[in-house]
């Protein structure tokens, strides 16, 4: 008796849906490039993971604002001041939303311009915002929508955009790594960037001044005279003892889900120092778990045949760190999340990307290395290391919380004056420890003997001023653990041998170096070349 | 007779050094900023004082030059100077905008820095003067600030120059760059 018909028809559909969910998962790995071994199937009814968003964490350093006659302030951007979209309904327009007014001005003629006239546009009424980082000037106008800009080939990269009342149809985009100043000029512009100024006039802020208006020396780098700060020593911790011991199920769950299905397969190398190693197949993908509570995750990266865009990549690290809960699993959130620093790869067709954390507008800075770091190659994140510690919620420590009132910081230009001889000789003993890369400034450096002439020098290097957290240890203080890169402790340990507070401090961007100075104290806490 | 004419030259001679040494500045005493004898256009200014000697004693105030109009005292405009210089001293005065403060420089170089707030248009006096132990006055310096009228931002840029032949420029300058 053969086969009825009924079951031939069942055999049917059920080899038709085999072929359909077949074609469905080999376009995956064709359209998206990923690797087998990165697929494991979600669980059904498990957490949902929440994307980091690009407008989260690629923010501003800082926004300075001129109200003309040398009247300045700099504020670190609150939500809405870059990106109102990032501040949901209801927010004022911000730069971004001008920018895209702007850039639908009709004919846009870019030029570029001399550094003394962008200083001169700077002092009028004007506003800019500066980021740490370069970005690529036309992924940047198609990433924010900014249609009427995108074809520009003018720019290659910026680090800022400003806006002045002294050429109201304009907007500039500047460089301040490579030193260039560029002017898009529209025949009628309506953006009313004025409008962002006059709010921001409105507000509780600080006065700052440009260095040279302190010094006689000429530097453009904004300081506050005085500031009302409220922040306190904050104690820390990064688990370091339970994330590195051989049993805790948070590091176990966090390896499951970097290794996905081939967890089954790793092997776990314990080393005599207790640093525990997991590892796949002959170092296809390994995980370091450190001692002082750091993972790093690596994975060898395949040739990638073409480079991502910068924004792409960006969005390949977001997502791979969301995806692999490294913040949930230290308290921490995107909200809390800012991108530090990108440098580009030719060699692996990728970009690295520094992430630091805040504590309210306040970044905490690490002595020794940095808190998040993502390498792509390609569409693949290679290279995945994590530092994080946990601390109180940021509202405990704003103004009148607690004990901790608002108290007047030391005064920033009062520290440079008071220390510009010991500064100028950490920065003579770096450089002529790298005197085979700068023999000009060795010789210069060398031949400097007054003091005038070493504080000129010093207010000269100064790129950056700015108040945050330090921590200035990991683990152990009698340990060397993390002191990489020279980096200098200075302050003593307290008697039980542990530092786990983040200090308030003043940091000094001198000629590449960072320097500590405690906030109310004024000590010279530390500094890393 | 010879002898008198030799000692009132003398006299006048001494006079003379004595308000020289009087008027004499302090070499190692510079005012910063504001940028002494220029306009600015603010409702605040920053005073800045670099001392390069250890162990200066300064004595620092600011305050609004003041002329007579009719029975009250209003600010001199900056145009205005020339003719104020020329009035008599019950036709003019010095209000205070900063109470004097005193400074000592502690090392090579120290800086006094204040900012003073609620600046109108006008002509204002800072005086910086160096003390002996004594508290007496052995140096001055002194600087007027001319604070003008806020009006429309000056352009920095040709506005004509934004449009047709921008795009000439623009064009050209792609032309030849290929």
């Amino acid at each position: 008796m053969g086969i009825s018909k009924t079951l031939i028809e069942k055999i049917k559909n059920v080899l038709i849906v085999v072929l359909i969910l077949s074609t469905i998962l080999l376009l995956h790995f064709l359209w998206n490039d990923n690797p087998v071994g990165d697929f494991s199937i979600p669980v059904l009814g498990g957490e949902r993971v929440e994307p980091i968003l690009i407008k989260t964490v690629m923010n501003p350093d800082k926004i300075t604002v001129s109200f003309g006659g040398e009247n300045y302030t700099v504020i670190a951007p609150s939500a809405g001041d870059w990106d109102s979209s990032a501040a949901g309904q209801g927010a004022t327009r911000g730069i971004i939303q001008r920018l895209q007014e702007f850039s639908l001005s009709g004919m846009i003629m870019p030029s570029g311009i001399s550094k003394s006239d962008f200083n001169d546009v700077i002092r009028a009424r004007s506003i800019r915002a500066d980021f740490p980082f370069a970005i690529p000037f036309s992924e940047f106008c198609t990433e924010y929508n900014l249609r009427g800009l995108a074809r520009i080939d003018l720019i290659e990269s910026f680090t800022g955009v400003a806006y002045s009342e002294a050429s109201p149809n304009s907007v500039f985009f500047f460089n301040m790594q490579e030193d260039k100043y560029y002017r898009l000029a529209a025949n009628e512009a309506d953006t009313d960037f004025d409008a962002l100024i006059t709010d921001i006039e409105r507000r509780d802020k600080a006065s700052f001044y440009p260095l040279r208006m302190y010094s006689g020396v000429e530097n453009e780098v904004m300081i506050p005279l005085d500031m009302q700060i409220a922040m306190a020593q904050i104690p820390y911790s990064n688990n370091a003892d339970a994330v590195s011991s051989d049993e805790d199920d948070e590091t176990t769950g966090m390896a499951k889900k970097l290794f996905g299905s081939s967890f089954d397969f790793t092997r776990k190398i314990i080393e005599g120092n207790g640093t525990m190693v997991y590892m796949y197949g002959y170092g296809e993908m390994v995980l370091v778990v450190n001692r002082d509570g750091s993972f790093e995750y690596s994975a060898s990266g395949r040739d990638s045949n073409g480079t991502v865009s910068f924004f792409e990549a960006l969005n390949i690290a977001l997502d791979f760190i969301s995806r692999h809960g490294a913040l949930e699993a230290h308290g921490q959130t995107p909200e809390r999340m800012y991108l530090k620093s990108v440098e580009f790869n030719p060699d692996r067709k990728g970009y690295r990307f520094a992430f630091g954390f805040k504590i309210d507008d306040y970044a905490v800075h690490y002595l020794n290395d940095e808190a998040l770091i993502v390498e792509t190659s390609g569409s693949q994140a290679i290279y995945f290391k994590w530092d994080l510690i946990e601390y109180q919620a940021a509202g405990a420590y704003t103004a009148g919380a607690g004990d901790e009132a608002e108290r007047e910081a030391l005064r920033p230009f009062d520290l440079l004056a008071e220390n510009f001889v010991s500064l100028f000789g950490v920065l003579r003993e770096h450089i002529i420890v790298n005197e085979s890369e700068n023999p000009d400034e060795e010789e210069n450096f060398n031949s400097l003997v007054s003091t005038e002439v070493m504080f000129e020098t010093v207010v000269q290097g100064v790129s950056d001023v700015s108040a945050g957290y330090l921590r200035r240890e990991t683990g152990n203080a009698n340990e060397i653990i993390g002191l990489s890169r020279g980096a200098v402790n200075i302050h003593e340990e307290d008697s039980t041998g542990q530092i786990e507070k983040l200090l308030p401090v003043w940091i000094f961007t001198i000629m590449g170096v960072d320097f500590y100075f405690d906030l109310y104290e004024g000590d010279l806490v530390g500094y890393t070349p | 007779m010879r002898k008198w004419i030799i000692l009132i030259i003398a006299v006048f001679a001494v006079m003379i050094c004595s308000s020289s040494a009087y008027a004499a500045t302090d070499a190692a005493v510079t005012l910063v900023s504001p940028p002494e004898n220029e306009s600015i256009v603010a409702n605040n200014f920053l005073i800045s004082v670099k001392v390069t000697q250890p162990g200066r004693v300064l004595r620092i105030s600011a305050g609004e030059l003041q002329q007579k109009s009719g029975e009250k005292f209003v600010s001199v405009k900056p145009e205005e100077l020339e003719e104020y210089d020329k009035k008599k001293d019950e036709e003019k005065k010095l209000t205070a905008v900063m109470e004097a403060e005193i400074f000592e420089s502690k090392g090579s170089v120290s800086f006094f820095t204040k900012k003073i707030d609620g600046i109108t248009p006008g002509v204002y006096l800072i005086k910086v003067e160096t003390l002996d132990a004594a508290d007496n006055v052995v140096y001055v310096k002194e600087a007027r600030i001319l604070v003008k009228e806020k009006t429309e931002e000056a352009k920095v840029f040709d506005s004509q120059k934004s449009g047709t032949s921008q795009f000439l420029q623009s064009l050209l300058t792609k032309i030849f760059k290929n």
